[in-house]
């Protein structure tokens, strides 16, 4: 991880945050605030250790997972830009509840707890929209949960497939945003890689999909 | 939804200590007092609609809720359940969208409805609202990861095993060892993402083992290490 001290974010993922910063102290703010630079798997925080400050995603993307009871780790979120981790660990004092760890190369802004506390405490409108970033996450776990719970295997795929497109949008050749190896995806989406290997040629040779190395096509978004 | 003629008072309200106004100032409570109104709810009514524009929060003075969506074949999915104390519909007020959800009554439920401009009110002027709203919110982002880590994984029948040990520890056992929830098979099933057959099938299993007891639609616990160890549950 590098660091490097930054103060151009006002389009970015804190700026709903920097929007309820009094004025007074909005140097202060946006010194505290650090750029941090991520290689592919390399990891932001593990699950179990003391919060530090909340993660938000400038670019890049980021798996978020948890330990399960088979001692393996069950990825619960993909991440991408203007997204923010770490914030239940703050506020419920608590241990972090996940993992995140880097799929590509990834820049951060991270804010330090103790400003992020100061903060609230001085404007507690700031709390709303992390409080809606939290609101998003439990919606988009539940939506996942019960997909994966209550689907046959190709419209689990097919289905996270039109959301992964619809969150991270598509590239120039019409991929979807985010380079996932098959071992993350089966994984996401609670499956063998095999039975996933076996429900993706089904719908390549369907011509609902096409996928190559890491990246995913969807020809019907319907 | 019967609209009662006379307020609870929130300083009197036995489900104060698991709400967000826990800690909150007597002068704060009186301004939600003036402003909210209180109903009673049947078993099976609808609190609220998936697709309705919420208007304020609701706060659960004594009762259990069931969360659910319409799921992609029309039929019903449990999502989470609430219980005294807790509150419901916020999300939805506070990110300006419509419900994603809707709330039933899984019993006859005594809610407190606060309008949107109180809570707005409140949220930006106490920070302690704000605090205990952003936990509760983060207690929810915790219970919400824990059910696709743990449930999306196992076999029906862990799930069921794990999903009867949550039942008990969010609504207790009532004098007879019952879990203290009334739940229709097809809502189990709902819960645990099975089908209804296979949920009576494995009830039947676990009956048969000696680890519940069937009692109409009253689920007693007979045996919880059992149920730890089928449902593969190290921490609830």
């Amino acid at each position: 991880m590098t660091v490097i001290g930054h103060k151009n974010m006002e389009n970015g993922a804190m700026k709903q945050i920097i929007a309820f910063t009094p004025a007074a102290l909005m140097d202060e703010f946006l010194n505290s605030v650090e750029i941090r630079h991520y290689k592919p798997n390399e990891f932001l925080f593990n699950q179990g250790e003391q919060a530090i400050g909340i993660y938000a995603v400038e670019s890049g993307n980021v798996k978020v997972s948890r330990n399960t009871h088979k001692k393996t780790q069950q990825i619960v979120l993909l991440n991408g830009k203007n997204e923010m981790m770490g914030i239940s660990a703050i506020f419920n004092n608590h241990p972090l509840l996940y993992t995140a760890r880097a799929i590509t190369p990834t820049q951060i802004h991270f804010l330090p707890m103790a400003k992020a506390l100061s903060l609230s405490k001085l404007n507690p409108l700031v709390l709303v929209p992390l409080m809606n970033k939290v609101n998003e996450t439990i919606e988009e776990l539940d939506r996942h949960t019960a997909l994966v719970m209550s689907n046959d295997a190709n419209t689990v795929v097919l289905k996270t497939m039109q959301r992964l497109q619809a969150k991270f949008g598509t590239d120039v050749h019409g991929f979807i945003n985010i380079k996932l190896p098959v071992t993350d995806l089966a994984n996401y989406v609670c499956m063998s890689k095999t039975n996933l290997y076996r429900v993706l040629n089904n719908l390549q040779e369907r011509m609902i999909i096409s996928y190559e190395t890491n990246r995913y096509k969807l020809f019907n978004f319907e | 939804m019967k609209r009662l003629p006379e307020k609870f008072l929130c300083s009197n309200c036995n489900a104060l200590p698991k709400s967000i106004f826990y800690n909150f100032p007597p002068l704060q409570l009186g301004e939600v007092d003036k402003d909210k109104s209180c109903f009673l709810m049947k078993r099976g009514e609808v609190i609220f609609h998936e697709g309705n524009i919420p208007h304020g929060i609701y706060c659960i003075r004594k009762g259990k809720i069931k969360i659910f969506r319409i799921g992609s074949e029309g039929k019903d999915q449990i999502v989470k359940f609430a219980k005294t104390g807790d509150i419901i519909g916020y999300r939805a007020l506070l990110s300006g969208e419509t419900y994603t959800s809707s709330a039933g009554c899984l019993e006859d439920t005594e809610l407190c409805f606060i309008p949107k401009d109180t809570l707005l009110s409140l949220v930006a002027n106490h920070a302690c609202v704000s605090m205990n709203l952003i936990r509760f919110a983060c207690q929810e982002l915790g219970t919400s990861s824990r059910l696709i880590t743990y449930m999306a994984q196992k076999s029906s029948r862990e799930r069921l095993a794990e999903m009867l040990l949550i039942l008990k520890e969010n609504f207790g056992l009532d004098s007879e060892g019952g879990l203290d929830v009334k739940l229709t098979r097809d809502e189990l099933s709902s819960l645990i993402g099975a089908a209804t057959e296979s949920v009576i099938r494995t009830l039947g299993d676990f009956r048969d083992e000696n680890i519940i007891a069937l009692n109409g639609k009253k689920i007693i616990i007979k045996d919880v290490q059992k149920l730890l160890k089928i449902g593969k549950v190290f921490d609830l």
